[in-house]
């Protein structure tokens, strides 16, 4: 179970670029239980932890937060189920999820070269926008659905990492992996609406490409900025410059449209 | 033989502690139990490390570790006058016993290994090895390494020679003079979950990073290797150390005892 002070986080991707910031940066912070697939972030976890090596029996404070790791396909049949299960027998409760994996494969050459945006078309939806709503569903039958009060006394939410790409035509073949984002989006925005019943919020940020454009830190903070905050239904762009979004105001140092 | 060495060993001496640069190493618990350290020394001692590798490599030749290896090397027992004989020393003996858990002897054995650019792969092996050394038991502070007149292999020696049948206990892989190294370099370490299928694949790629180490207990399924295709020359320091060969008889069997 939880400690009780600290927030409790259900982090998808975790091995990845933003997945690995999210935990070496906030493992102190929040209870997390992070879902990869084959690679892990270097933290604290039941796969590895510190030690000092003048005296390697005694605990050292970093290892009182260890991550608790998932290794998932998600897009398999029941594995969110069983990544539900697993979080809430380990912490009790999820305060945060933060739907971080993601499928990103471009077709340079455009839709109409051969079948390969035609393929990709399952792969993109199922990881970007099946798997969040599928966690958010889920989350919300096992506990969110029946505890208003409590989520509304946690400030629980779902940050949903979307991407610029989703409002924007990019040139070199991201159509198929644009329009995921945008339905991921769009879903943020319906799940505002019906969880607001039960006082869950959900956003999600829309960051510029990182670590290329945009420090992979900033848009840690952004995450941590909207658990923190009161917003919900919004898609909050990050790493883009303020003039180039019509429209669109600022929060949090990122720009909601 | 069955607790860590050193369990109550005394602090540490202040010239040895202020040579590591912070005190947070990582265990890690697959694909076996090993530990990895990145920036194990401060800047300056691991910079006479470093210069201290050049200097051997200029005044000493190298030759062939072992039969169908690809380095080439220079024992560690002739490299007590310098820096390198950090690692003969007491200090670090218990320190890396302490923290693989095991008790170990006093005796140890290893090298300088040169990989020289676009090795070959070596092929998995546990390093579960016997290590013959002379004399008694070291005493709570002695160092005793490999001497010529026991064959460290075999134990072959003249008649009335003493000697010791160990099996190595914990290995160490330090690596230094690899300045620059990047993904795609190659020259890893490889870690194996198993090597039951006939072309294993491994499970963790160590870097050769310059001021990093990896270290382990040698069980019988320690799974390594050199990864080879190394852009450049690897430089590694390693070393073991070692148990009596009636512990391991007695934990894994004499049949684990693994001849090199």
């Amino acid at each position: 179970m939880s400690r009780g002070d600290r927030r409790v986080c259900l982090l998808t991707g975790a091995g990845g670029t933003l997945g690995d910031a999210f935990c070496r940066g906030l493992y102190t912070q929040y209870d997390i239980v992070a879902v990869h697939r084959n690679r892990i972030p270097a933290a604290p976890s039941q796969h590895e932890w510190f030690i000092d090596p003048f005296e390697p029996e005694t605990p050292v404070p970093e290892n009182a937060s260890r991550i608790f790791m998932i290794r998932a396909d998600l897009t398999e049949a029941g594995a969110v189920e069983r990544v539900v299960e697993l979080a809430l027998a380990r912490f009790g409760r999820v305060d945060l999820l933060v739907n971080n994996a993601g499928h990103s494969r471009w077709q340079p050459r455009g839709i109409v070269d051969g079948d390969a945006a035609l393929d990709e078309f399952e792969p993109h939806f199922a990881v970007n926008v099946g798997v969040p709503l599928r966690l958010s569903a889920r989350l919300a039958q096992r506990g969110w659905l029946h505890t208003a009060d409590e989520n509304r006394e946690h400030n629980r939410n779902i940050v949903n990492v979307s991407s610029i790409a989703g409002s924007r035509v990019y040139p070199g073949g991201q159509a198929v992996y644009a329009a995921s984002k945008a339905a991921l989006d769009q879903l943020t925005r319906h799940l505002a609406v019906e969880f607001a019943e039960f006082g869950v919020r959900a956003n999600a940020i829309a960051p510029n490409s990182f670590p290329a454009l945009v420090p992979t830190e900033q848009v840690v903070r952004a995450i941590v900025e909207l658990d923190q905050g009161k917003m919900t239904g919004e898609v909050f762009s990050v790493g883009v410059d303020a003039e180039d979004m019509a429209g669109g105001q600022h929060a949090l140092g990122a720009h909601a449209h | 033989m069955t607790g860590p060495a050193g369990a109550n060993a005394p602090a540490l001496p202040q010239w040895f502690a202020e040579l590591f640069a912070h005190r947070r190493w990582i265990r890690r618990a697959g694909p076996f139990p090993h530990v990895y350290a990145r920036d194990v020394f401060v800047p300056e001692f691991y910079r006479r490390l470093a210069d201290e590798l050049v200097r051997v490599r200029r005044e000493q030749s190298f030759g062939p570790v072992t039969d169908n290896y690809g380095a080439i090397g220079a024992p560690l027992s002739g490299m007590r006058d310098g820096p390198l004989a950090l690692f003969l020393s007491r200090e670090w003996h218990d320190l890396i016993a302490r923290v693989a858990g095991v008790s170990a002897t006093g005796d140890v054995e290893g090298g300088i290994h040169n990989h020289p650019p676009n090795s070959p792969p070596g092929g998995p092996h546990n390093d579960l090895g016997p290590a013959w050394f002379p004399g008694p038991v070291p005493g709570p502070g002695e160092i005793r390494t490999a001497d010529p007149a026991v064959d460290i292999k075999t134990g072959a020696r003249e008649p009335g020679v003493v000697a010791r049948e160990n099996v190595r206990a914990v290995a160490v892989l330090f690596y230094l003079g690899n300045p620059g190294w990047q993904p795609g370099d190659g020259g890893e370490t490889a870690l194996f979950e198993h090597v039951g299928a006939g072309n294993p694949v491994a499970s963790l790629l160590v870097p050769p990073l310059d001021n990093s180490l990896v270290l382990f207990e040698c069980t019988p399924r320690s799974w390594h290797m050199f990864a080879g295709n190394n852009a450049a020359a690897r430089n590694t320091v390693i070393m073991w150390l070692h148990r009596p060969r009636e512990y391991v008889v007695q934990r894994w069997g004499g049949d684990s005892i693994v001849p090199w």
